[in-house]
């Protein structure tokens, strides 16, 4: 017991405090530095690790330890099955980057500042998930927005990188205002921020009837904001593509595998909140969950089909993290059951979050790997590296079967899990959509490995000797490669962990109707995808070139960015107009008035100001005088009034 | 009530502000002005609802917020110092035209 509530502080502390040595320990040695954070790294999975244990033996409600921190608020941590399965998957990824780290910085500048806000950046992220109130978790959310930032635009001297830095912070921040009000209705309902004293609000308020559902639907709606800004989803998706512009280690570690995360988190642990009350689940299930449910499913879509027509090999990948992740959203939102508890979905969609940290990770490492060897991240200037780097290849290979959900891949298992729980929950509509992106899905993982590692090589790599990646790199990525191909047998482990009961067992996967449906839709996408990108048939690759309606739209990615480019572009025009306008009213008046007041007070002095060389310096003193009269104005009001 | 309003002043002050200044100074300025609005409207509520907490936060806001001022001021000098100028727009030529003749370069 001990033992593991030192290990819920420290699992976060830990790599907070040590993020303070990284700049001196990088004054003295830069491999010292490198090692050091690696160390802090495999301690703090160690002690991810080591809270597994006791969640599993117990029975899955949470245990709080907590201290005071301002009065009234108490800081804690919150260990439950989820936030203890987040903290491992943030633990383990963690490490597997500082590894990676070491080969694919190596001679970058600026080193200790990367690897700073990595060690930042973890502990944040560990504590964001493992917080007991809803403001300690506030504070985290926006710690790891800023390390997204800072190490978005982690090579300052490109234009690009400080851009999308800027473009990511603000479009997250969007987000952040929905969130914090949430909180902050939360808070005004049950005065207090902790998650169980929430949920004993709500269980309390249920007892007695007198819960507010409607205001409580208001909050879930909010979070569901915060959620769809950190997560990329529809229509705030844009930034995870200018996100790329990353270093790819930070791309692997920040937005495929934790960061972009937080909105599931975020959302899964509020609809534990929710059910606290059967009623609330009932009163959520009309609007909030198929809402959900549609946004995951449309992103999914939206994604599934950028990532085919884009050229960027981190660009397909981003994309297809946006996709992935709109999977999730799909299984939470078929996570209400009609009795008002929560059902598969939920589990589904935790259990598809790991499985894609693992295989979209593993593209990462990989891209990574071909990025520092030939130095672009063009996929047209790519081709047949299958001869240079054999092992990437393989290793690209498992994760493109993974993510295509081929079985007895993990993905299969957790995508399966999610369409039979949509499927259950009645959703037609949304599961139609959800087989269309599959399908694409293997389309593009195809177009990506066939444009990548077969075919001929491109001139642009017939002028270097592309080299394989170094092991320190390529570990790192067999490690995911084999969690890829293990994590999803291991589902019966992952929901005994969970504490949840699944209606159907592994095998069910193979037997239910969604496995031939699957199939049958992959075999055809498949062979035009193949064909198109492999063999040299002409007909798809010449009307992605052509110039029509969908290549437009997709080009300009369903036009949001140019959206949002209009309103900022508005922005500015209402700002020039509004500064034109004050130069016109206000520009001449202030002096006359200056002038003025200036005489009026001293007509000796005045004239002296009149010579010197800034009359403005007349202006402050009409402004501060002018102020001061209002002043004593609105006291003698209030006097007055008083009186 | 008198303060929620004097806090929205405020902020809609800063916020013009934010829309006309192009220069660093008077922009930061604007910025201070809003933060200043959310405290004071976050401890007279705090103060009216009889919450003592408010007071600590306004504390805690107004340190936290001299420390930014302090890194923000030097970051200004030295922006100054380095262009010749504190206007944004000035600024932002002068980093694109060192962008386009770099590319020249290249």
């Amino acid at each position: 017991m001990i033992l593991e509530e030192f290990s819920a502080w420290f699992v976060w502390v830990l790599p907070l405090i040590a993020s303070l040595f990284v700049p001196i320990i990088g004054k003295y040695s830069d491999k010292a530095r490198n090692y050091f954070v690696v160390a802090v790294a495999a301690a703090t999975a160690v002690l991810a690790l080591s809270l597994v244990p006791s969640v599993w033996s117990g029975d899955g409600t949470a245990k709080i330890f907590t201290v005071n921190w301002i009065p009234q608020i108490s800081a804690g941590v919150y260990i439950d099955p989820l936030s203890v399965l987040f903290t491992c998957l943030v633990a383990f990824f963690a490490l597997i980057i500082a590894i990676y780290s070491i080969g694919y910085m190596k001679g970058e500048d600026g080193l200790t500042r990367y690897y700073y806000l990595i060690l930042l950046f973890i502990g944040s992220m560990i504590g964001l998930v493992i917080a007991d109130n809803m403001l300690q978790m506030f504070i985290f959310w926006e710690m790891v927005g800023l390390c997204s930032y800072a190490l978005i635009s982690f090579w300052y001297k490109k234009p690009e990188s400080i851009k999308a830095g800027v473009k990511v912070f603000i479009m997250t921040r969007i987000g952040d205002i929905a969130l914090l009000a949430a909180i902050g209705i939360l808070f005004m309902m049950f005065n207090t921020f902790s998650f169980h004293g929430v949920i004993g609000g709500i269980q309390d308020a249920a007892k007695a009837g007198t819960l507010n559902t409607a205001l409580l639907v208001v909050v879930a709606f909010l979070v569901l904001g915060g959620a769809i800004a950190k997560s990329a989803q529809l229509p705030l998706f844009t930034w995870l593509y200018s996100a790329m512009e990353a270093p790819t280690s930070v791309s692997a570690l920040l937005h495929a595998a934790t960061m972009v995360k937080a909105g599931i988190y975020l959302l899964a642990r509020f609809i534990l909140i929710f059910a606290a009350a059967p009623a609330l689940i009932i009163a959520l299930q009309p609007y909030w969950f198929p809402t959900i449910a549609w946004i995951g499913v449309l992103t999914a879509i939206v994604g599934a089909t950028l990532a085919l027509t884009t050229t960027d090999i981190k660009g397909v990948l981003a994309y297809s993290t946006v996709s992935q992740i709109g999977f999730m959203m799909a299984g939470l939102g078929a996570s209400a059951t009609s009795a008002g508890l929560i059902g598969d979905g939920w589990f589904a969609s935790l259990f598809h979050m790991v499985s894609h940290a693992f295989f979209e990770g593993l593209g990462f490492l990989i891209a990574g790997g071909i990025i520092h060897a030939i130095g672009t991240r063009d996929m047209r200037l790519m081709g047949g590296l299958k001869k240079a780097m054999p092992i990437s290849f393989a290793l690209m290979a498992i994760m493109i079967i993974t993510t295509s959900g081929l079985p007895p891949f993990a993905a299969f298992f957790s995508k399966g899990l999610i369409v039979t729980s949509v499927t259950d929950a009645g959703y037609i509509a949304q599961v139609i959509i959800l087989y269309a992106t599959m399908a694409i899905t293997f389309a593009y993982v195809v177009r990506m490995f066939s444009l990548v590692f077969m075919g001929k090589e491109s001139e642009h790599l017939q002028k270097q000797h592309v080299h394989e990646a170094p092991k320190v790199m390529l570990i790192p990525a067999a490690v995911l490669a084999g969690l890829c191909i293990v994590w999803g047998l291991s589902q019966p482990l992952v929901a005994s962990f969970m504490h949840v009961t699944l209606s159907e067992g592994l095998l069910g996967a193979f037997t239910n109707i969604e496995f031939p449906i699957f199939i049958a839709l992959l075999i055809p996408t498949g062979l035009i995808a193949y064909f198109s990108y492999y063999k040299g048939f002409k007909g798809v690759r010449n009307f992605a070139a052509g110039k029509n309606p969908i290549t437009t739209t997709l080009k300009h990615a369903y036009f949001f960015d140019d959206f949002y480019g209009a309103v900022s572009r508005g922005i500015n025009n209402f700002s020039a107009a509004l500064t034109r306008f004050e130069n016109a009213v206000f520009g001449r008046y202030p002096d006359a008035a200056g002038t003025a007041v200036a005489h009026a007070a001293d007509p000796e002095q005045a004239t002296t100001l009149k010579k010197g060389p800034s009359s403005s310096f007349r202006n402050y003193v009409a402004a501060a005088v002018l102020g001061f009269i209002i002043i004593v104005v609105l006291i003698i009001l209030k006097v007055g009034i008083g009186a | 009530m008198d303060f929620v309003i004097l806090s929205l002043i405020m902020l809609s002050i800063g916020i013009y502000g934010l829309l006309t200044n192009r220069q660093l100074l008077k922009v930061f300025i604007s910025v201070e002005l809003i933060a200043t609005a959310a405290t004071l409207n976050f401890v007279m509520l705090a103060s009216s609802m009889g919450v003592g907490l408010g007071q600590a936060f306004l504390i805690l806001a107004f340190s936290t917020d001299t420390a930014v001022s302090g890194v923000i001021l030097a970051l200004l000098v030295i922006v100054s110092k380095k262009y010749g100028t504190s206007d944004m727009a000035k600024i932002i030529q002068i980093l694109q035209s060192k962008g386009e003749s770099e590319d020249e370069a290249q």
